[in-house]
Parts: C-alpha cells; structure tokens; sequence
C-alpha cells in the first residue's frame, strides 16, 4: 500500500470513528453538520430498490433535519427514555475514488439498549465522504442491516 | 380449557376488562370463534397477477398458502402443511412455482394443492390422493381485489359480510389512476401485546395530538405553521367516525371520495377498519397477524398506484416512510406508548377496567344499520367490540 493510501485509508477510518463517536453521545446536530446538503441517507429493507421497494429510511437531509427536531422536541416517545448506543465500527476500507469523493466500506456493530433490553444490530455500511476543506462531508451512506427484513424493534435513534 | 363469558367483559356503560387484552383462554377462544368464522384478508389480486404466482400469509394464526392456480386460473387459499407429517411445504414469502414440495419426505402437491406425488409409494397398503391435497380454506371469496378465505363453509357471503364497509375498499381500489397495486414489500413490526391494540390505534384521533406530539412539531417545522389536524379532528363536523356494523368502522376525513388528511401520513381520506384485523391508513394496507394474548406481528404494506411513474409511487412510498415503519418518526411512538406501555400497565390488574365511552352519549343511529359519531369519539373501539360480541357469542354456553 502506498503511503498516499495508507494516509487515506487512515483519514476515512478517523472521520468514521468520529462520526460514530457523535451519534453514540448524542451530538445530533454536530452529526447532522457532517451531513452534506444533498446527501443521501438510505437504510434499506432487503435489496435496496428505493424507486419500487418500500425502505426503513430513505432521507434527504430535510428528513435527517426533521428526525432531529424530533429527537429534540422533548416528546419523541419512542426515544423516551433514548437508547443507550453503542457503535463498533471496523473492516474499513476504500473502495474507490472519483474526483473528490471517497467511497467507503465498513462493516458496524450497532448495540442498541432501551425498555430493558439490549438489541443488536449489524450492517454492512457504505459512505461516500466529499472532500470539503481539510475534511469530509457525507454525500451518502447507506446501511444494509443483516437483519432488515425480520421484524425490526425501534430504529428511531440515529443509525 | 377455560370457559369465558365474553359479555362480562365488557359493561354496559363501556368499560372493558383487561382479560379481553392479557387472557390466554380469551385469546384462544377469539382464534376459535372469530377467526373461523368471520372472512379474514389474505392477499390482494395484484400480488397472484400470473398463473402460479403465491404468496404465504396468516389466516388467524393458520399459516396459509395463497396461490393462483397454473392450471385453473383461480384464487385457492390452504394450509401451509403437508398432509403426511406436518412441515410446511411454502417457504418463501411469495414467489411463482408449478409445485410445492414438502423437504421432508418428498411429497409434491400442484399449486392449486392438489396431492401430485408420494415418493416411494409402494409403503402404503391404500392411499386416497384425491383426498390428500393440501386442506382448503372452505370459502374462498375477491372484493375490489382484496381476496378473504373463511373457515366456515356457511355463513355470510363476502359481500354480506362487508355490508357497509363495501364502498370504502371500492375507494381503495380506486386510488390510483388505474387502481392500486401491492409490489413495494411490507414494513413488519412486532410487540409484547394483544392484536386489538393495533387495530384500535388504527382509527383514534383522540390520540393524535399526544402521543405524536413530535411529529406534529416536525409538521409545523416542514409546512410553516401548526397544521390544522387537531383542530379539525376537534372542530370539523365533517370529520366522523362510523360504526359500519359487523365490527367495521371507518373514520372519515370529510368526503370519503374526495376528502384529505394533508397528505403528511398518505392520501386516503379515510381510515378503515375491516373487522377483524385488516386496516386502511395513509397510503397502507395494514394487516395485524395474532401471534399470542401478549404478542403481535404487524405487517405494514405501501399500496402503489397504478398508472403513476416509478417517481410518483417513490414519493408515496417516502411519505409512508416518514412516519411508518421501525425508524418511522410517528408508529413508533404508537409501539412505545398505545402496545408497550398498555400492555406494562395492564399487569397491575388490582382494578381491572378500561373506559371505552368517549362519545357514547352523542352516538347518531343513521337507520340502516350505521351509527355516526365525531371524529375524536372511541366510537371506532365500540364498533370492533360490538362485531366482537357478536362472534365471540357462544363461547360460554
């Protein structure tokens, strides 16, 4: 490996870590600022196919804005007591380049604690990371939960 | 087993005793008396376009095959079990196959059920295959697409059953252009408590503007302005809710034709509950699958329009997702609050009674057989506990 791609390679790892750092403590809108304007956020039922195929999320940064209103306003029910979460984010790697954009693969383990009981989730995650300045922003990531198509609990924490 | 007396349940003036949510012996006995004799929803005609294709399904806690028959072109409804030792024969949730083959021992039925092969056949003395297909659900019948098995083999007919609840999945069907279609997949969710709570939540606006509280903030952040939901819900007399008989009830949005929500949950105005466990929402077929007293599986299917691009139905698909599903910013807090937090405190049985009488002094008999109320009424929750009743009767003689 390069020493180029050895930096790379450590750059994405640190902006995935960081990222997951501010969804586990909490810091919704410091996450939400990662996100680019036209991002896109997608946590797929099955095979993704968001024309056809009905998802668990399928965000524009306007819905991403509007799940933190909710998480803010005091009365999200569902995040009543909020989750405890905890994200483990390993196996990263680059998949590509193009222009400015990084394409990432990471797999993450998701622990997720509430009403008593500790859920697990795991994914397969794709982000694509747009240079801007001397970081990143999220153009898009996309979840692939090995479990999407059971009967989920309550995904209404920031994934 | 357990003999109940369902009427004692449930008052005169309304209250309805926890046992009718947290009981076993009620809960079997629903699973007796109203699943096997009330039509149940299993499919819709747009999921079984092509000889062959099938789908599997519930009916009550029955796994079920439904299938469109290669050879005959028609709807068949059966049991998911092979006749020799059990298994089920349909693994997938929908597919198209000529047979269905049991993994076990190798018997292979058509797709209309029929018993087509016994392997090694030479071990048995005398075998009946006329008499060995898959077990039919008796009646099998289609409404506007919407395709109902019953149990029974008497009994009312479909339509007879519907009765007034007929019109409304004529406005259903009609919602696309060119009709609706069932092909996005299903949102599933599942929860530690009774299937009536699902069905309830279904038509209960008096709930709306608590427990989607957030969601109504979200709504005013996207639209500029606190949308007018509670305020019609509270003020608009156009705004109703009907009890259909025969446990049906529906909630209109002003003019069932014409008549909107806003758009912010789907654009059928109107929600719509076929008794006992299909309901109407937004943009959903909703279909509440009993698993125990104190466990449900919800299934919560987008309903397309025919005759709109792949753009226009990705729009609808996005709205439902917006407040359905497991990240859903509203069914959420229906899971959170109206199953898991009812169901938490319907374990403190000391005093053992809900208050079901909301509206009950302003009911409007319309003379053919409806009653109307006001939209904010629990007049929906005595509609299903009256069709309930009805056939439930029976159980504790």
């Amino acid at each position: 490996m390069s020493a180029a791609a050895v930096e790379l390679s450590f750059e994405v790892a640190d902006f995935l870590y960081r990222e997951a750092a501010l969804l586990d403590t909490e810091q919704y809108d410091a996450w939400l600022s990662l996100c680019a304007e036209d991002i896109a956020y997608s946590i797929p039922q099955g095979t993704p196919d968001p024309l056809r195929r009905v998802g668990i999320a399928n965000d524009d940064h306007r819905r991403l804005t509007e799940r933190v209103i909710r998480l803010n306003s005091g009365f999200a029910y569902s995040q009543e007591p909020r989750s405890k979460v905890v994200h483990v984010v390993g196996n990263v790697r680059v998949l590509a380049q193009d222009g400015d954009v990084v394409t990432v693969a990471s797999t993450q383990v998701i622990a997720e604690v509430r009403r008593g009981r500790q859920n697990l989730y795991t994914g397969l995650v794709e982000h694509d990371l747009r240079r801007v300045g001397a970081g990143f922003e999220i153009a898009r990531k996309e979840l692939r939960l090995a479990s999407s198509e059971l009967p989920l609990g309550n995904l209404t924490f920031l994934l | 087993m357990t003999q109940i007396d369902p009427a004692g349940l449930i008052t005169d003036d309304w209250q309805i005793n926890g046992a009718v949510y947290t009981d076993d012996a009620v809960f079997r006995t629903e699973m007796d008396q109203v699943f096997r004799q009330v039509w149940l929803y299993v499919a819709h005609e747009s999921q079984l376009r092509n000889p062959g294709d099938y789908l599997t399904t519930y009916a009550g806690t029955q796994p079920v095959i439904v299938s469109r028959g290669r050879d005959d072109d028609e709807i068949h409804v059966m049991l998911n079990r092979c006749r020799h030792r059990g298994a089920t024969v349909c693994q997938a949730e929908s597919g198209n196959a000529n047979f269905f083959r049991c993994a076990y021992h190798g018997w292979t039925y058509t797709n209309s059920g029929g018993l087509r092969g016994v392997t090694y056949d030479q071990g048995y003395e005398k075998l009946d295959r006329d008499a060995l297909g898959l077990v039919r659900v008796a009646r099998v019948e289609t409404y506007a697409g919407f395709v109902f098995a019953n149990f029974s083999p008497e009994g009312p007919s479909l339509s007879e059953y519907l009765g007034h609840a007929a019109p409304y999945l004529d406005l259903v069907a009609q919602q696309g252009p060119e009709g609706i279609r069932i092909d996005a997949g299903a949102h599933h969710l599942q929860y530690d408590g009774n299937w009536k709570l699902q069905v309830e939540n279904t038509i209960d606006n008096y709930h709306f503007g608590f427990v989607h509280r957030s969601f109504l903030e979200v709504l005013t952040d996207r639209i500029g302005s606190p949308p007018p939901i509670i305020r019609n819900i509270l003020q608009d007399d156009t705004w109703r809710t009907i009890d259909l008989g025969n446990g049906h009830s529906v909630h209109e949005f002003g003019d069932p034709a014409n008549g909107n929500n806003g758009g912010q949950l789907g654009d059928l105005p109107f929600n719509l509950i076929v008794f006992p466990n299909l309901c109407f929402v937004g943009a959903q077929l909703r279909h509440v699958l009993p698993l125990q007293a104190n466990r449900t599986q919800v299934r919560l299917y987008p309903m397309l329009h025919e005759g709109l691009s792949d753009e226009e139905n990705a729009a609808i698909l996005r709205t439902h997702e917006g407040f359905y599903g497991p990240a859903g910013m509203g069914g959420a807090d229906d899971v959170e609050i109206a199953f898991d937090r009812v169901s938490d405190g319907m374990r403190a049985t000391e005093h053992d009674w809900l208050i079901m009488s909301r509206g009950l002094h302003r009911e409007q008999p319309t003379g053919d057989g409806r009653i109307v109320g006001r939209a904010d009424d629990e007049l929906p929750q005595r509609a299903f506990y009256r069709g309930w009743l009805a056939a439930m009767a029976g159980a504790g003689s």
